[in-house]
C-alpha cells in the first residue's frame, strides 16, 4: 500500500503542536502510543488524523494512561521501531517511572513535552516544572522557543537519539499555549528532505531479530548496577554534545537554520543579561533591544539543550 | 567467562540468550543450543523449590498434559514421550501432578529431600473408587 506524501508550502502557518505533528509524520514513525492531556493533545490528535487520512503507515496505540503510553513506547522501541509520543505536566508525572526505564534500557524514544505547570494549583498554562522534574532521568532535553524550532528540533532529536553511540531517549520541550497553540510562520522541509535528514531507522539489539534473541530490561543487583549507570551517565555526558553539534551543523546546511546548544543574543558587549528558556527568550530579546535604545547594554541567553547541560 | 570493564559491555539493560547467531531455534533442542552464561537456561533455581515432582513412567500414557501445562517448560519430552523433569528450573508448583489423568497418577509431589527410588517402589495403587 502506498502512503501519500503531503505537498507543503515554503511557509506554513502552524502552531507548535501542529509543527511537531508534521515532523512526526515526516519521520515515518513505527509506533506512537499516546494519551491525551492539555496542552499536548493536538500533537497526537494531529498525528492520528494523518494516519486516518492515509499519510502514515505506522501504528497509533490509544492507551489508558500516560504510564501505559510510555510503557507501550518502551516495548515498541525494544522491539526495534522508531517511536514517539507527547505529553504535558501531570501526564509526564505519571510517566516518570517509565522514563527511567527508557533511558536505562537505552531506547531512542522521542517525547514531545509541551510544558505546563505541575499542580497544585491546577494550571493548564506554562511554567517549566515538568521539564525540571525529569532533568535527571537520563533523557536528552531540547528546548524550542517557537513553532519553527519545535518542528526542527523534532527532526534533530531523532537523529541524535537514534545514533548507535548515543542510544538515549530525547525530549523536545515547547511552551504550553505560548508555543503550542500560537500559530506562526513555519518553513518546513519537504517530506523527502525531512526523511532524508532523519534517515531510515537502524535497529540495535531489537527483540524482533529472531536470529539473535535478547532479553531487555533485565535485573542487575549490586554486582552490575553501578557499571550500567556509570556507562549510561558517561555516554550522556561525553557522546551527546558532540553528536548534537554534528547534527546541528548538518541541519544548518540543509535548512539554513543555525542552532547552538546555548543561544546568545547581543551578548558580545552586554553588561546585563537575562538567562531564560522557551518563549521568554523572544520576549527578553525584544526588551533587551529596547533597553539598548536607552543606553543599557542588555543581552539574552537561551538554553537550547538542557540535558546534557552544555559544558565546554 | 572473560570479565569486562564498566565501559566495555553492551549498552542497555540487555542480555543475549545465545552465543552468536541461531538459525533454526524451533528445530534445535535445548541441550544443543549454544546458550550464554547470561541465559536463564544455564542458571539453576532448584533451591527455590520446597516439594518436588517424581515421575513414575510405569503409569505414564504420554498424553503430554504435564508438558503443555508446565509454566516453566520443565517437563522434558522427546518424540512425544515424557522422559523426565528439568530439576534445575522446576519450582515445585505441582501443576503437572494436578493435570495428570492416569490412575494412579504418573507424577506425584514429595518433599524435596525424599528419595526418588524409594517413593517409586512404594507408589500408590490404583484408586478403585475413582475407576
Amino acid at each position: 500500500m502506498a502512503f501519500d506524501k503531503m505537498e507543503l508550502r515554503d511557509i506554513e502557518v502552524w502552531d507548535g503542536n501542529f509543527a511537531a505533528a508534521q515532523a512526526l509524520r515526516q519521520c515515518k514513525i513505527d509506533v506512537v502510543a499516546a494519551y491525551p492531556i492539555t496542552p499536548s493533545t493536538p500533537i497526537v490528535e494531529g498525528y492520528a488524523k494523518f494516519l486516518a487520512d492515509g499519510y502514515i503507515e505506522g501504528e497509533f496505540v490509544m492507551v489508558e494512561s500516560e504510564h501505559a503510553a510510555m510503557s507501550g513506547c518502551i516495548g515498541a522501541a525494544a522491539a526495534g521501531g522508531r517511536v514517539a509520543t507527547a505529553t504535558s505536566s501531570q501526564g509526564l508525572a505519571l510517566m516518570s517511572e517509565t522514563l527511567y526505564q527508557a533511558s536505562g534500557m537505552r531506547l531512542p524514544i522521542v517525547l514531545n513535552l509541551v510544558n505546563r505547570a505541575l499542580a497544585s494549583p491546577l494550571n493548564v498554562n506554562g511554567d517549566h516544572s515538568d521539564m525540571y522534574m525529569v532533568r535527571d532521568s537520563g533523557w536528552i532535553q531540547f528546548d524550542a522557543f517557537s513553532p519553527q524550532e519545535a518542528y526542527d528540533l523534532n527532526l534533530i532529536a531523532f537523529r541524535v537519539a537514534e545514533d548507535h553511540d548515543v542510544r538515549l531517549p530525547a525530549i523536545v520541550n515547547q511552551d504550553g499555549f505560548m508555543t503550542s497553540h500560537t500559530a506562526q510562520g513555519v518553513s518546513p522541509l519537504s517530506d523527502d528532505a525531512a526523511y532524508g535528514f532523519v534517515g531510515e531507522f537502524k535497529p540495535m539489539n531489537d527483540m524482533l531479530d529472531f536470529e539473535h534473541p535478547v532479553t531487555h530490561g533485565v535485573q542487575t543487583e549490586e554486582d552490575w548496577h553501578f557499571e550500567h549507570k556509570a556507562r549510561q551517565h558517561n555516554d550522556l555526558m561525553t557522546k551527546v554534545s558532540p553528536k548534537i553539534e554534528e547534527v546541528f551543523a548538518e541541519f544548518e546546511k540543509l535548512s539554513g537554520r543555525k542552532y547552538n546548544q546555548v543561544e546568545c543574543y547581543d551578548m558580545d558587549d552586554a553588561d546585563v543579561a537575562v538567562f531564560c528558556l522557551g518563549t521568554s527568550v523572544e520576549t527578553a530579546r525584544e526588551v533587551a533591544r529596547e533597553m539598548r535604545t536607552k543606553g543599557i547594554k542588555a543581552g539574552v541567553v537561551g538554553l537550547r539543550v538542557i540535558r546534557p547541560f552544555p559544558f565546554f | 567467562m572473560a570479565k569486562k570493564g564498566w565501559d566495555e559491555f553492551e549498552i542497555g539493560a540487555m542480555l543475549r540468550t545465545f552465543e552468536g547467531k541461531i538459525d533454526d531455534i524451533a528445530g534445535t533442542r535445548q541441550e544443543d543450543r549454544d546458550y550464554t552464561q547470561n541465559s536463564s537456561y544455564t542458571a539453576s533455581v532448584s533451591d527455590w523449590r520446597l516439594i518436588k515432582p517424581v515421575f513414575n513412567k510405569d503409569y505414564c500414557i504420554d498424553c503430554q498434559f504435564c508438558w503443555v501445562y508446565c509454566p516453566d517448560v520443565s517437563i522434558i519430552s522427546r518424540d512425544k514421550k515424557l522422559i523426565g523433569i528439568d530439576m534445575d528450573h522446576c519450582k515445585g508448583c505441582g501443576i503437572c501432578v494436578e493435570v495428570c489423568p492416569t490412575n494412579p497418577k504418573s507424577l506425584l509431589m514429595f518433599p524435596e529431600q525424599a528419595d526418588e527410588e524409594t517413593e517409586i517402589a512404594s507408589w500408590p495403587k490404583k484408586d478403585e473408587e475413582e475407576a
